[in-house]
């Protein structure tokens, strides 16, 4: 692998539909969402699909744990992280990897070309490029 | 027929493709204990609570411990994933439960002489975000995390990676969502 790999775009990367909820849902809803989608993180948005904010699964321990039952009836709102940093699908992986190492996010929301939230890129796409590279080299012992 | 100057800019050509960083399959080779970890003797027993548990990850910053016996003999893992799917939604209760009702037990591991490659395709395999790396008498010496290997990456490209502008250059600023 070398420097190269890293400028193609992000979306050669594993890349998924993010969860979207409202920002009045409950947190109790949230979460719920979470477990039945099998997702780390949701993307929170207002009427006309502008982002504003991301709820993860660390939210959920550093945050919700905290406070206890009471705080599931809040909203999502309350408890998200505003404003999170965003790239567009055409960006190259390289500045995916700059803001997980340097901001240490595990999610990046993706927009499209139309300035609409698309996807959603996680730290574990990174592994997952990785083995298939290894795969096609025949490194790495598969358990 | 034989050029002097043919064969320099052969050999330059050669030397410039060498100077470019790469990621060399050499280095998957490299035993997973010699990552970057900060959760190295960090573990849990199974009658910890889950309140202890989420203290521990928080002061640590970490997202997973291993639990183990009195031999520190690893018996499962706990994840925030795992508190999030049987922590929730009686928070107050789970709070006060064992850890060794929410552990996933008998957890895939890599030894600690297993490669960073290995690690990669198990992770990759069971869709894990971490392995505990334990010692040839199954004791738990740390988890690796897709953090973990992220940064190994980041290691083979400092400039490339750690040298960006917030945003791609080429493009205009983002829509700033309005009260926010």
């Amino acid at each position: 692998m070398d420097a190269e790999k890293l400028q193609q775009p992000i979306t050669e990367l594993y890349v998924c539909e993010p969860i979207v909820l409202a920002p009045d849902t409950p947190a109790r809803d949230a979460i719920e969402k979470m477990k039945q989608r099998n997702g780390g993180a949701v993307l929170i948005v207002d009427e006309e699909g502008a982002l504003l904010g991301i709820f993860t699964e660390r939210d959920v321990l550093n945050k919700l744990f905290l406070q206890g039952n009471k705080s599931l009836d809040q909203p999502i709102s309350n408890w998200m992280t505003a404003r999170p940093t965003t790239l567009h699908m055409d960006d190259s992986i390289v500045f995916a990897l700059h803001h997980m190492h340097v901001g240490g996010y595990r999610y990046i929301p993706l927009f499209d070309d139309d300035e609409k939230l698309s996807c959603i890129v996680s730290v574990r796409s990174v592994v997952d490029y990785l083995a298939q590279r290894l795969e096609a080299n025949e490194l790495g012992e598969s358990k | 027929m034989y050029n002097p100057v043919q064969e320099d800019l052969n050999r330059f050509e050669e030397e410039m493709d060498h100077a470019y960083p790469e990621l060399p399959d050499v280095a998957f080779e490299t035993p997973v204990s010699e990552l970057q970890m900060r959760n190295i003797g960090l573990m849990v027993k199974p009658e910890t609570t889950i309140a202890q548990v989420v203290d521990t990850m928080i002061a640590n910053k970490v997202g997973c411990l291993p639990v183990v016996d009195e031999e520190k003999r690893i018996v499962g893992i706990i994840t925030e994933r795992d508190i999030l799917l049987k922590g929730t939604p009686d928070i107050d209760a789970a709070a006060q439960k064992p850890t060794s009702e929410i552990m996933v037990k008998n957890p895939t591991i890599v030894h600690s002489d297993d490669t960073i490659g290995t690690a990669i395709r198990r992770m990759h395999d069971g869709h894990y975000r971490h392995l505990p790396i334990v010692d040839d008498e199954q004791r738990a010496l740390a988890v690796v995390s897709v953090r973990n290997i992220m940064r190994f990456v980041v290691e083979h490209f400092p400039v490339e990676v750690l040298n960006l502008p917030p945003q791609p250059i080429e493009r205009k600023p983002m829509r700033a969502p309005e009260g926010a």
